[in-house]
């Protein structure tokens, strides 16, 4: 299928700056989770609310599927103000979560309550999935709970300012801290597809934050308190903030990495290829166009860099509205001609939000390639009868841009990567300021390829790697890597992650995205806010007509 | 250093072997075939963190090239692969990965192998590369391997995997037993048979206190400096 469609191409797609511009699109984990759980009919119970006046206590909310159940498990706590941080060092939060794989007996909520709250320093087993952590919004929290206490609803001009009552710091998975390895889980039909184990645990804890809000409001209130109007209560995300620590996921998982932008660059293609575009298919793209219109100007942030890419996005879509007036869509190749003409007249951010736009009206283009995105790639050898002419060919093939950048200016190497003692926590670090080069973790994979190249370039040709590899054992991770995944087009970031001018936000702002999440809200250019299900239905609301294109703003 | 638990997922024994072996002095790449060797070892029931601690402790007391596979012009003949110090089933098991499509000629002896329980995991891969089924033979029992086939196997008959673990010469043959069949004719004395896919690792804690502190070795100490600027602190949260 790939080789016939037109895919755009990695040197142009792993750039950091377009992977900082990318949007949420159909493909999205919350997307493809909010749809599967409409499509199959999951039904969701609330078998334990145990939360005292104070906002302490465990609730329990399980989700049933075809296959089974899971239960988010959520501890609340009553955290002094002074305790309250989203960094990922701190070691208290307002609430704490594990997604238990079935239903948990009295037994199992006894030995989370002594593990979950402790988060990094406690212990979860092999039944459970996830571990979670949040804290309410100190701009929301009180004022929404005050309004709802009062009788009176609170301002959808407040709720919008920030967008969440609760914003997560960390949802652990895969094995961390003793959670279920991905391996015993991954052949679960609901749980093929990346991070839907994460993305449950974030929308059950969204209605928990809810149905913690109503409780403590009735606490407070009595019987004048009101439940939050329906319509607002959408526009209330989980809020997010996320750090250093995501940063290496993607130069740590190239297999996926691959797959991921693999599966969108496909889909473009896709949508691209279709010559004459249906009415219907006019209709639907162009009330989608207004909603995300709306969402792109509810988008705020105080990052200045941030603020003035969004300012462009919106001249952006005004252009793109102009092309819209003069009915660009009744051409022959309508798509492929405005994504094309978007190269030449379009910020990164606004060719990126209307490349994701273009797939909206193609569900059954588009939703099939969602069970592309996920890797099962074992492979582990490395082919020691590869001759050097052949790995440097690769390496000419997949770094070029490697091969072409100037290692020996201090600045394209001046930052390091590293895990500090103090929280096992990835940080980003100035190599020649600070005595960090013995803990430096292997991130700067385009310069390692440069340098085994300028090895290989001393060597005979013909050579075999195993004989190159003996005499130099630095190279073997590189080279491992350069063979595993050099058919993998999207692998490898094409850009320079150790140079002075690099934003960490911009990797996770790629990782994010597939994710789902919306409203970047950088905080530097090493950690970043964001709302995760804004606009979404909650479980006991969420239908078939519902359950997609919830990330618009309502018409 | 964080607490000791009884069990841990392979994901965490992945990541805890790759450091500790980095820790240890390896380079990253080594590191990586180490954590690979480790986690193939639990994932089929193995004592493998134990395994790898002798394996590291092997490698800090002599120079690697003295545990290295050194074969002169006959021992290629006749495929024997030897080291001055004991060989390492690390580095014989790479030696034998990276040159896996060169010759798949068998026999393969390693002779006064380290740790020999270490160099399943590569013999194992073997197998997959060579798609053809394997048998590794010790004075202590036999593997056997067909890892390419449909449901990949691994049988281990031996009396005592924990002998697995004494230095012994060591021979690769071809296997001439259907993989899945090995258990059956099997002595009531022999306990040890077909293995089955773990999905914990059960670690001894004076052997996960050393992966610990093996692994702590490649955290920077934290400073003030890096507390302020590495994770990208100074600015408020209070949102």
């Amino acid at each position: 299928m790939a080789e016939s469609l037109n895919l755009r191409p990695p040197e142009m797609m792993m750039k950091l700056a377009r992977l900082g511009a990318f949007h949420q699109c159909r493909l999205s984990f919350m997307r493809q989770l909010t749809r599967r759980m409409a499509a199959e009919q999951w039904q969701f119970t609330r078998p334990r609310f145990d939360i005292n006046s104070k906002g302490e206590g465990v609730a329990v909310y399980t989700a049933k599927t075809p296959n089974g159940c899971y239960s988010l498990v959520a501890f609340a706590h009553d955290l002094p103000a002074d305790q309250r941080s989203d960094r990922v060092i701190a070691t208290a939060w307002d609430a704490t979560f594990t997604l238990f794989d079935g239903v948990p007996d009295d037994a199992d909520i006894a030995r989370l309550f002594k593990n979950v709250p402790k988060q990094e320093a406690g212990r979860i087993s092999h039944t459970e999935l996830s571990l979670s952590r949040a804290n309410r919004s100190v701009r929301l929290w009180d004022y929404v709970l005050n309004k709802l206490a009062a009788g009176q609803q609170p301002s959808q001009c407040e709720i919008d300012k920030v967008g969440y009552l609760m914003r997560t710091t960390a949802v652990y998975g895969s094995g961390k801290f003793g959670s279920a390895d991905r391996q015993m889980i991954q052949d679960r039909r609901e749980l093929r597809a990346p991070f839907q184990v994460e993305m449950l645990s974030v929308f059950l804890t969204r209605a928990f934050v809810k149905d913690l809000i109503e409780h403590l409001a009735v606490e407070k209130g009595g019987d004048q308190a009101v439940r939050l109007d329906d319509d607002l209560a959408k526009r209330i995300s989980i809020g997010n903030s996320t750090g250093l620590g995501m940063a290496p996921f993607l130069v740590n998982h190239p297999a996926l990495l691959h797959q991921w932008i693999q599966a969108r660059e496909q889909a473009i293609a896709h949508v691209r290829a279709i010559k004459t575009l249906q009415e219907t298919e006019k209709t639907y793209f162009l009330n989608i166009f207004k909603r995300a219109q709306l969402s792109a100007l509810n988008w705020q942030t105080d990052h200045e860099l941030q603020a003035g890419k969004i300012k462009i996005l919106h001249e952006d879509i005004k252009k793109i509205e102009q092309k819209l007036n003069a009915n660009c869509l009744d051409q022959q190749n309508a798509w492929d001609s405005l994504i094309a003409w978007s190269q030449d007249h379009l910020s990164l951010e606004g060719q990126e939000w209307l490349a994701s736009l273009i797939l909206e009206p193609y569900p059954e283009i588009t939703d099939r390639l969602q069970h592309e995105m996920h890797s099962d790639h074992s492979d582990f050898a490395i082919d020691g009868s590869m001759t050097n002419q052949e790995l440097m060919d690769i390496i000419q093939r997949r770094f070029g841009w490697a091969l072409a950048e100037d290692w020996d200016n201090h600045a394209h190497i001046s930052r390091i990567w590293y895990v500090s003692q103090e929280k096992l926590e990835p940080r980003l670090g100035e190599r020649f300021e600070e005595k960090l080069d013995p803990y430096e973790q292997p991130l700067g994979i385009g310069f390692q390829a440069f340098n085994a190249h300028q090895a290989l370039l001393q060597r005979r040709g013909d050579e075999i790697i195993a004989d190159f590899i003996d005499e130099y054992p630095q190279f073997r991770r590189i080279i491992r890597r350069i063979q595993l995944y050099a058919d993998m087009a999207y692998s490898e970031i094409q850009d320079n992650v150790l140079g002075a001018d690099l934003m960490p936000i911009d990797m996770l702002r790629a990782k994010l995205s597939f994710f789902g999440a919306t409203r970047f809200d950088p905080r530097s250019d090493r950690w970043v806010r964001i709302a995760m299900f804004n606009g979404a239905p909650y479980p006991d609301q969420l239908n078939l007509e519902n359950a997609d294109d919830w990330v618009y703003a309502a018409p | 250093m964080p607490p000791y638990h009884p069990n841990y997922a392979l994901n965490e024994i992945r990541a805890l072997s790759l450091k500790a072996a980095k820790g240890a002095g390896l380079d990253w790449g080594l590191a990586e075939d180490a954590a690979f060797g480790t986690v193939f070892l639990c994932r089929y029931g193995f004592d493998g963190c134990g395994a790898l601690i002798k394996l590291l402790d092997h490698l800090l007391q002599y120079p690697a090239a003295q545990l290295k596979p050194n074969h002169s012009a006959a021992d290629n003949q006749s495929r024997i692969l030897r080291a001055t110090h004991g060989l390492s089933p690390l580095y014989a098991g790479i030696a034998l990965l990276d040159r896996a499509r060169q010759s798949n000629a068998l026999p393969i002896t390693l002779s006064k192998l380290h740790t020999p329980l270490f160099i399943l995991p590569f013999i194992a891969e073997l197998s997959k590369i060579w798609r053809i089924p394997l048998c590794a033979k010790t004075q202590h029992g036999t593997a056997h391997f067909n890892m390419a086939a449909d449901e990949p196997c691994f049988s281990f008959i031996a009396d005592d995997p924990q002998k697995w673990h004494i230095a012994s010469d060591l021979m690769i043959k071809k296997s001439v037993m259907a993989v899945d069949r090995v258990t059956d004719n099997i002595p009531d004395k022999i306990i040890d048979k077909r293995r089955n896919i773990a999905h914990r690792a059960y670690v001894d804690e004076d052997i996960m206190c050393e992966i610990l502190r093996l692994a702590h070795k490649i955290y920077a100490p934290a400073t003030e400096e890096s507390r302020l600027k590495g994770a990208g602190a100074g600015v408020t949260d209070h949102d």
